[in-house]
């Protein structure tokens, strides 16, 4: 195998270094494929200009913005990490960190490494297609554009002092004062529906656990419901549709829980503090 | 090859797509490179238009000296040439023409025959001589050979061989001989010629050096133009590695200021626009803080690595003087330049050119600001107020709450500040007053009731024991103690009869020294000073309530809470620690962590720091509260404290820039000067060229003595026994304020001592006293310069106790004293010129120049007068050496 593999290269090294071949004419060639060069390096190369045009002007006129000089006896407010990682930091307002900043990220690189194993659709190969991919295609712009992109912008250009939300023409007031009125899901059924017994931490754990089952279990349902009339979920199977229809689920509970915690100000839906856990 | 085939596919051209994007490419290169090396180092254009104007002004000034080159140049044409026998005119007074003609003389004299024939003999006596030279030094290389083959064979013991190149050895030496001898025949002869040629030569020369030292200074000037039309364009930077450190912030100190400011530290541009003006101060700031070593932010602030100004100057976008939205130190502004002094000047209270930040510093010591905050250097700062140990014994209950809610409505003047209470509560100052009182002890009045006294007499003694030196009474008097026209408000006769007798056996610690006097003069005082009875009218209701006990444990609870025991001694708060927050890093507060409530003023660290001094409780909200008490101070007063604070930045200097580290004598002279002002030894004496404001009192002739020049006139040992003793006796017995007895510690009797010496650079050493018998020739000159007929030293100065018949505002100190009291080397300096020492001396100078010295008496030789009248003085007087005391004298 290695002997095989360092005659492939000692061969294609020898090919480097004898005369060019001879240029095949674009007619021999299959009537929709063009050669690289110089069709597309040339229309890439003025990208690659453009793009240092830009960047270059860019930093000429905007100079790299410095903050105060570095005190280990003061940190700095608003506390900003950098601008990649701004929605992850987002992320940790919704969430408990053990949540968003270990179990949502190691999520985040596990579902797309198994994007090659679970996604079995051949089509869109070496051309551009919406209308045969339509649920990667949009689960994709939804996670990266949507979620991650908006939560980064959110977190450069909305926080500020305190991590405070503040409109990008507003003063960063760093004795800005918002009121903290959280609370957790299961004591705001209690107040609003009067079910005391949601007050007990067993039967609040019990009923936020079953509170995330059920959500899962949505995933299930479908399966179970729609598998029999859809080829597409029969070719997936269950194996590769549980582990999308987790991934799924998943991120579309960030949503969910910023939608909750921005309507009714609910905290967690299920706290254990037995184990330290709240989600 | 087949014709190139068109491609199909290639269906658009991209020829002008590339052509736009590649232009558009270069011309963002071009300005790419025009942003960096020309846009943004403003200090490049900056250095070339300072090159421009001192190329002007040194064209200026070569064409200002060629002009005087010139016209004396002319003047001394025009000259006319002495006629023989007539001398020359000398060579200093030729015009250029002339010295160029003399050049031109000697240059044809040079063509002469006698000239023409020296040169061709001396060519061919030359050879001559190189000839005779090489012969000598051939033959000394024959003779080391022979030498070395001599005593080869006789090594190898071939004896034939070594004889015969003895032999031969001896016969070169000879030769060599022979040879010398006509080297130096031909080197007569060579010498002989050149004599003729130098006669030619010398001339030349000379006219030749004269011209060009005619024009010297033309030529420096020049080579000063060259070098800055040679200059380049070099961004000048200081690195000063361990300075700059600021509290947890470690880097050095990287100035690049003098890109801009080329000629900040160079003497000529005093008057030209920034950023080309010279230092205000080169001399005397530069001089001593030479920018190589102290860089310049050290003192100004500002971002020193930066060069670049976008926009106006000392506005945002001025990155080079740090006004950019995160430099926490943007370049000082006026007088608070002063405020980067402290941080190594730490120990010292008087410095040129700090003046308001030293005033700061001293307010914020004697305000006793440090009885609430704390600040690192100033830990032995004591607490200002009086001790109230014993207070109910001295004040007047109505008197008392009075004083509390309006200290200055009592004595304009006094430090005391409004503190805040009965703003938040009603009755809270009678609290405060009510555990004064009862937490006091009792004084036992140890000289017992006032027996009454003769109020004219106490008038006399007043004023002839120096208590203006310090209390101010009617329009009279200096302000360091409190005035004393109402004192009958506070006090009663009896304790004011004890206290001016020992004030220390009140307060152990009290400030007032012990004035000696005796039992009638204190009651004639006291008779005095309390002859109109101001006691405020009396409350029994109030004095009932003083004394109730819940009143003081709330009263308790109020001095806690605002802190009166920071300036006073209470008792139950022995331990207290300091109520306010530590100042020691202030000046370095964020603008965030600054509250400044309701008020709409800028929100600047200065505004706030000012607002807060001005009216402490003026940031105040419904939610925050404020225990700070209002000193009342002027603007100017809270300008300098502001200034002062805005310094305190908790920076690391390295030792080798502390003043007193570096300068032990310096340190000497500062913690004398911080006594000397405690002491208020200015309200009597004239110390460092100030003070004796007592003058105004009582007048200049009964003023006690001006101590300038005392460090190196008395002796350190009598000096100290004095301080420690000041009764043991009267040097000027005709003025009638004596010093008081301070109780000094030793420590702080040596620190007065030294301090003296420091001022006069005399080392505060003991020595053994002179001899009293010394060289009768001297001790007869001396007596004799003494006598009426020369320096009558005996019409001003008392004689042994004899009283000299002039006026007593002439009198000077008794010379019989002077044997124990005055250091041996001075009195010979001191007759000299005893304006030297101390100005303002009513005593001449007798010796003040050689001129001066009698003829008659030691041959006219000053020295040797001044020291035969030191051996006189010395000799006179008593022979009792000087007695230390045992204990501090109560």
């Amino acid at each position: 195998m290695m002997a095989e593999t360092a005659k492939q290269m000692g061969g294609s090294g020898g090919e480097a270094a004898s005369p060019p071949a001879k240029m095949i004419p674009a007619s021999s060639l299959s009537p929709d494929k063009v050669h690289t060069w110089p069709h597309l390096v040339k229309v890439e190369f003025i990208v690659g200009l453009i793009s240092l045009i830009a960047l270059t002007i860019w930093s000429i006129t905007i100079d790299a913005p410095m903050e105060e000089p570095a005190n280990p006896t003061k940190t700095p407010n608003p506390s900003k990490a950098p601008w990649y990682f701004l929605g992850l930091q987002e992320m940790l307002v919704y969430f408990d960190p053990w949540m968003a900043g270990v179990v949502l990220p190691s999520l985040i690189i596990v579902g797309l490494m198994l994007i090659p194993y679970i996604d079995i659709n051949k089509k869109g190969s070496g051309y551009y297609t919406f209308s045969e991919r339509k649920f990667a295609v949009s689960m994709f712009c939804f996670g990266f554009l949507i979620l991650w992109v908006s939560l980064i912008i959110l977190g450069v250009f909305f926080r500020g002092p305190g991590w405070n939300f503040f409109m990008p023409w507003q003063e960063w007031d760093t004795h800005k004062v918002v009121a903290l009125t959280n609370v957790d899901l299961n004591i705001f059924l209690a107040q609003h529906l009067g079910i005391d017994a949601l007050r007990n931490q067993v039967v609040s754990a019990i009923f936020g656990l079953g509170l995330i089952g059920a959500y899962y279990s949505v995933g299930v349902a479908f399966y179970v419901l729609r598998a029999k009339k859809s080829p597409v979920l029969q070719e997936l199977g269950p194996i590769r549709y549980g582990l999308t229809a987790f991934l799924f689920l998943t991120m579309m509970a960030l949503p969910i829980k910023m939608a909750l915690r921005w309507t009714f100000n609910i905290k967690y839906i299920l706290t254990l503090p037995w184990i330290g856990l709240n989600i | 090859m087949p014709p190139a085939e068109i491609d199909p596919i290639e269906k658009k051209s991209y020829t002008k797509v590339w052509f736009l994007v590649g232009s558009i490419f270069f011309a963002v290169s071009v300005w790419a490179f025009y942003s960096e090396f020309i846009a943004r180092r403003t200090w490049k254009g900056y250095q070339r238009e300072f090159n421009y104007l001192e190329l002007k002004k040194t064209q200026d000034e070569y064409d200002k000296a060629k002009q005087a080159i010139d016209t004396e140049d002319k003047r001394r044409d025009q000259l006319p040439d002495p006629v023989p026998p007539a001398p020359p005119l000398p060579d200093d007074q030729l015009s250029i023409r002339k010295i160029r003609l003399k050049i031109e003389a000697a240059e044809v004299a040079m063509d002469g025959k006698e000239y023409q024939d020296a040169t061709v003999e001396l060519k061919k006596r030359n050879i001559e001589l190189s000839d005779a030279k090489q012969k000598l030094g051939f033959a000394k290389a024959d003779e080391d050979e022979v030498f070395y083959e001599w005593k080869h064979s006789l090594l190898h013991e071939n004896e034939k061989e070594a004889e015969e190149k003895k032999k031969r050895y001896y016969e070169l030496e000879d030769r060599i001989a022979e040879d010398k001898k006509l080297v130096q025949e031909k080197e007569a002869r060579v010498a002989e010629v050149q004599q003729i040629l130098d006669k030619y030569q010398s001339e030349l020369k000379k006219w030749k050096t004269a011209e060009k030292k005619y024009y010297e200074p033309l030529d420096k000037i020049q080579k000063r133009i060259e070098a800055i039309k040679d200059r380049s364009d070099d961004i000048k930077q200081v690195v000063i590695d361990d300075l700059g450190k600021g509290g947890p912030v470690a880097w050095g100190t990287v100035d690049r200021c003098e890109s801009c400011h080329v000629a900040i530290n160079r003497a000529g541009f005093e008057n030209e626009k920034q950023p080309f003006r010279t230092h205000p101060f080169r001399e005397e700031i530069l001089g001593k803080h030479p920018p190589e070593q102290f860089g310049c932010t050290t003192c100004h602030w500002g971002q020193g690595r930066a060069t670049q100004i976008v926009g106006k100057p000392l506005e945002e976008g001025d990155y080079a003087h740090g006004f950019v939205h995160h430099w926490e130190t943007p370049l000082l502004k006026g007088d608070f330049t002063e405020a980067s002094c402290n941080k190594c000047h730490q120990d010292q209270w008087k410095l040129d050119h700090a003046d308001v930040a030293m005033k700061g510093k001293k307010l914020f010591w004697d305000l006793g600001c440090t009885g609430c905050h704390a600040i690192k250097g100033f830990e032995s700062a004591p607490k200002v107020g009086p001790s109230l140990a014993k207070v109910k014994d001295k004040v007047y209950e109505e008197w008392l709450l009075s004083w509390i809610k309006d200290p200055k409505g009592y004595l304009p003047h006094t430090k005391m500040p409004k503190v805040p209470l009965d703003i938040d509560e009603p009755g809270q100052t009678e609290k405060v007053a009510a555990y004064i009182l009862q937490s006091s002890a009792a004084y036992d009045f140890p000289f017992g009731k006032f027996p009454g006294g003769n109020a004219e007499n106490g008038k006399k003694v007043f004023e002839a024991v120096g208590c203006y030196g310090c209390h101010t009474l009617g329009d009279k008097g200096t302000g360091l103690a409190p005035a004393l026209d109402r004192i009958t408000e506070k006090t009663s006769a009896d304790w004011i009869y004890n206290w001016i007798q020992d004030p220390k056996a009140y307060n152990p610690d009290a400030r007032m020294p012990k004035l000696r006097l005796t039992g009638q003069e204190a009651a004639d005082v006291t008779a005095f000073l309390t002859q109109e009875d101001k006691r405020l009218p009396r409350d029994e209701a109030l004095e009932q309530r003083l004394k109730d006990p819940e009143n003081a444990k709330k009263g308790f609870l109020l001095i806690s809470q605002y802190g009166c025991y920071g300036c006073h001694n209470i008792k139950g708060f022995e331990d207290a620690s300091k109520l306010s927050v530590e100042l020691t890093a202030f000046g370095r507060k964020d603008i965030a962590e600054l509250d400044f409530g309701d008020t709409k003023i800028p929100r600047t660290w200065e505004e706030w720091t000012k607002g807060k001094i001005h009216d402490p409780r003026m940031y105040l909200t419904e939610r925050t509260s404020s225990r700070m008490p209002n000193f009342g101070l002027s603007d100017e007063d809270i300008h300098s404290l502001v200034v002062f604070l805005k310094g305190l930045r908790k920076e690391d200097v390295p030792v080798r820039f502390v003043i007193s580290q570096t300068r032990p004598h310096q340190k000497v002279i500062d913690d004398g000067r911080r006594m000397v002002e405690r002491l208020n030894c200015k309200g009597c004496h004239l110390i460092e060229g100030e003070g004796r404001l007592i003058e105004q009192a009582i007048g200049p002739d009964k003023a006690p003595p001006n101590l300038m020049g005392i460090g190196a006139r008395v002796r350190p040992d009598w000096m100290f026994a004095f301080l420690k003793d000041p009764s043991r006796i009267k040097i000027r017995p005709w003025i009638e304020v004596h010093m008081p007895t301070f109780g000094f510690t030793d420590d702080q009797t040596n620190a007065i001592v030294q301090y003296f010496s420091a001022l006069d650079n005399v080392p505060p050493d003991f020595s053994t006293l002179p001899p009293k018998q010394p060289d009768p020739e001297m001790l007869a000159a001396g007596e004799k310069l003494a006598s009426r007929d020369y320096f009558s030293c005996f019409s001003c100065h008392i004689q042994n106790g004899v009283n000299p018949p002039s006026a007593p505002e002439q009198w000077g100190p008794d010379l019989a004293l002077a044997h124990e009291r005055i250091r041996n080397g001075f009195i010979p300096e001191w007759v000299k010129d005893p304006q030297k020492f101390t100005p303002g001396v009513k005593m001449p100078a007798f010796l003040p120049a050689d001129d001066a010295a009698p003829q008659d008496i030691l041959g006219g030789n000053r020295q040797k007068q001044a020291e035969a009248l030191r051996d006189y003085i010395m000799s006179l007087g008593a022979t009792s050496s000087p007695k230390m005391p045992t204990t501090t004298p109560q």
